[in-house]
């Protein structure tokens, strides 16, 4: 069955077996850590540590989202949009795991939910900035851990459902976007002469 | 640009590294500005804890140019060329300089807020943020080392996320202090740093960083004897400063026998640690504004009222400061903090005791709430259990006022009698 490896090659070199590892660890790790608070200098209350977890997942899970191999994207024959959003739905799936044991612990759907908002968020940094995406992810874990996570989690209502999946759809479509633009760009450019470019090798029209 | 610089990309990718840098140690340090602004060591130990968001920053910049590095062919030319281990080391000192100046602009940042604030600085504690600088080199060195072992730049969000988890399991105390370097969210007024508990994760990452290089490539450490000792050399540095680092971060200070005091004021006289002195001009006219309601119903006040962390050394005769929450960095306090003070005329070893004195804290809440009624800064509520006795006699009020007053200041607790019908 030579197709099905076909797919495992392309889970594999987009990152995806790593970012459903990494999101069964974090996954596991919400589950074992139990009711443990914790005092970081920087925040001004205590947290309980299940509290980090939305925001780990937000630093490790979008990596696939970063392409590893571009000049490989301007050779493909489907759509570039249609590449970044399975992207993006892979990435989704990953973060399934967490979400799951967050709700195991007694979150409600909308709060465990935000893990979804920040992977939307983070798609759009990562259409950004790339590899660096996790540098504003760090940031947003602490505006998190500081404003966003307490008793809330156990209560939260639409208001967070209606804020996690605007996020979502928000920052997945300014990165499928941005990505296909950014691809279009390329084989644009590649096609004509240009001297500044070095000509990307492309069979697209 | 420098050749060391180049592995980090061009110079407004330097910059904004730089920006990273120090955007994750203002946000470190920013939360908690009202609680450090008063004291200028919490303002120092404030800084130079902000390795725990810068430190995961550099490990992933670090992670990044190294799996550059590992891609391109220089890498072997590197490790070719005669001092291979200083010229591999370069890219990771650049980032670790690039850290270390964001840090020690953090610190500095924080201390002179403080200064500004009108709190004395005390330079002889600038130590402590050595081991701060070295603790981000370690974190430097691990993600130059998953960098370059791996060669995937797509490493670099797990090394951060690693890197910080590493601080998480130090503070929820499951592992020793040895990623912590400051943080506190006391004052330290009256207390100072302890050497060895303070220098002992430097020495533990001083030995992360050579088992780091060494891990990154055999070739670095390994490939004579000498090199072979200086793992070793590492590998004893990590084992003694992880073993003999703070099982918490307590630890890290100790507490001064006589702590310098600075007063104002003269009826009564009122003084606070010279460390923390902003709320001293504030608490003493509001020490002054109630103490006269005290002495009008004829109570004998102390002459002075300190603030001190323990009875032991303490002169009885002497009222003690006590400041709700974080208003000790505050330049102006509530006046529950001057109630609190003057219903505490003397330091009582009962007030330490295992059983809390309930009935003197009673008497003394009931003196508050009788204080603030005649000084017109409470009303009683209509529910109120103590209302009939506080809007009664005038007389009774005073005479019980000055009864619990000469108890409070004699710790003699088990003589209160609480007044009929309150309580």
């Amino acid at each position: 069955m030579a197709w099905d490896n076909r797919y495992v090659a392309v889970l594999r070199s987009w990152g995806l077996g790593v970012a459903l590892g990494a999101g069964l660890v974090l996954a596991a790790a919400s589950l074992l850590v139990g009711d443990v608070y914790v005092d970081l200098p920087m925040l001004r209350d205590q947290i309980r540590i299940l509290h980090v977890f939305p925001g780990l997942a937000a630093l490790v899970l979008p990596v696939p989202l970063v392409d590893r191999t571009p000049s490989l994207t301007l050779m493909t024959m489907r759509s570039p949009a249609v590449l970044s959003l399975l992207r993006l739905g892979g990435v989704v799936l990953a973060s399934l795991p967490v979400v799951a044991a967050l709700l195991l612990v007694g979150w409600t759907l909308p709060a465990a939910l935000v893990v979804i908002g920040f992977v939307g968020g983070a798609a759009v940094v990562c259409s950004l900035v790339g590899l660096w995406y996790w540098a504003p992810m760090l940031g947003l874990l602490v505006v998190w851990l500081q404003w966003g996570s307490r008793e809330q989690a156990f209560t939260a209502g639409w208001l967070w459902l209606v804020a996690d999946l605007a996020a979502l759809v928000v920052g997945g479509g300014a990165y499928v976007a941005v990505e296909t633009a950014r691809v279009r760009l390329r084989v644009r450019t590649a096609g004509t002469s240009s001297e500044s470019r070095r000509p990307a090798d492309t069979i697209r029209p | 640009m420098s050749v060391r610089l180049a592995w980090l990309g061009g110079r407004w990718a330097i910059l904004l590294q730089f920006g990273a840098l120090l955007a994750v140690g203002v946000v470190s340090v920013a939360p908690r500005v009202s609680s450090w602004v008063g004291s200028w060591k919490q303002a120092l130990d404030f800084g130079a804890g902000a390795t725990s968001l810068m430190g995961p920053v550099a490990a992933g910049a670090a992670c990044l140019a190294y799996a550059r590095l590992r891609r391109s062919v220089m890498s072997e030319v590197m490790m070719q060329s005669r001092w291979d281990w200083w010229r591999w080391l370069q890219p990771a000192v650049a980032v670790w300089a690039l850290a270390s100046t964001a840090l020690i602009a953090v610190v500095v940042g924080c201390t002179s807020i403080a200064s500004a604030a009108g709190v004395p600085s005390y330079w002889g504690s600038a130590w402590i943020v050595l081991p701060a600088l070295v603790l981000l080199a370690a974190q430097a060195s691990v993600g130059a080392a998953v960098g370059f072992a791996s060669g995937r730049a797509w490493l670099a969000p797990i090394v951060v996320a690693g890197v910080f988890s590493v601080n998480l399991l130090a503070s929820a105390q499951l592992i020793p202090q040895v990623f912590n370097t400051g943080g506190v969210t006391g004052t330290l007024a009256g207390q100072v740093f302890t050497v060895w508990p303070v220098l002992m994760p430097a020495v533990a990452a001083a030995g992360i960083v050579v088992l780091a290089v060494a891990a990154a490539d055999r070739r670095l450490l390994w490939a004579t004897w000498s090199r072979r000792c200086v793992v070793g050399l590492g590998l004893g540095a990590l084992v003694v400063g992880w073993l003999s680092a703070p099982g918490s971060n307590d630890e890290r200070y100790e507490l001064l026998a006589d702590p310098p005091q600075t007063c104002a004021g003269t009826q009564p006289q009122v003084c606070v640690f010279e460390e923390t002195p902003r709320p001293l001009a504030d608490l003493t006219a509001k020490v002054e504004e109630q103490a006269v309601f005290l002495v009008r119903a004829g109570v004998q006040l102390p002459d002075r009222f300190v603030q001190s962390y323990a009875v032991a050394g303490r002169d009885p005769s002497e009222g003690v400061v006590r400041l709700i929450g974080h208003e000790e960095s505050r330049a102006s306090v509530s006046e529950d903090s001057a109630t609190n003070t003057l219903v505490t005329p003397a330091p009582c070893e009962q007030d330490f005791g295992a059983e809390p004195p309930y009935l003197a804290m009673d008497a003394r809440h009931l003196l508050g709430r009788w204080l603030q009624v005649r000084a017109g800064i409470r009303k009683p509520a209509g529910g109120d259990s103590d209302r009939a006795w506080l809007l009664g006699e005038q007389d009774r009020q005073e005479a019980w006022v000055r009864e619990v007053y000469r108890q409070l200041q004699t710790c003699a607790f088990e003589e209160i009698q609480m007044p009929d019908g309150v309580g």
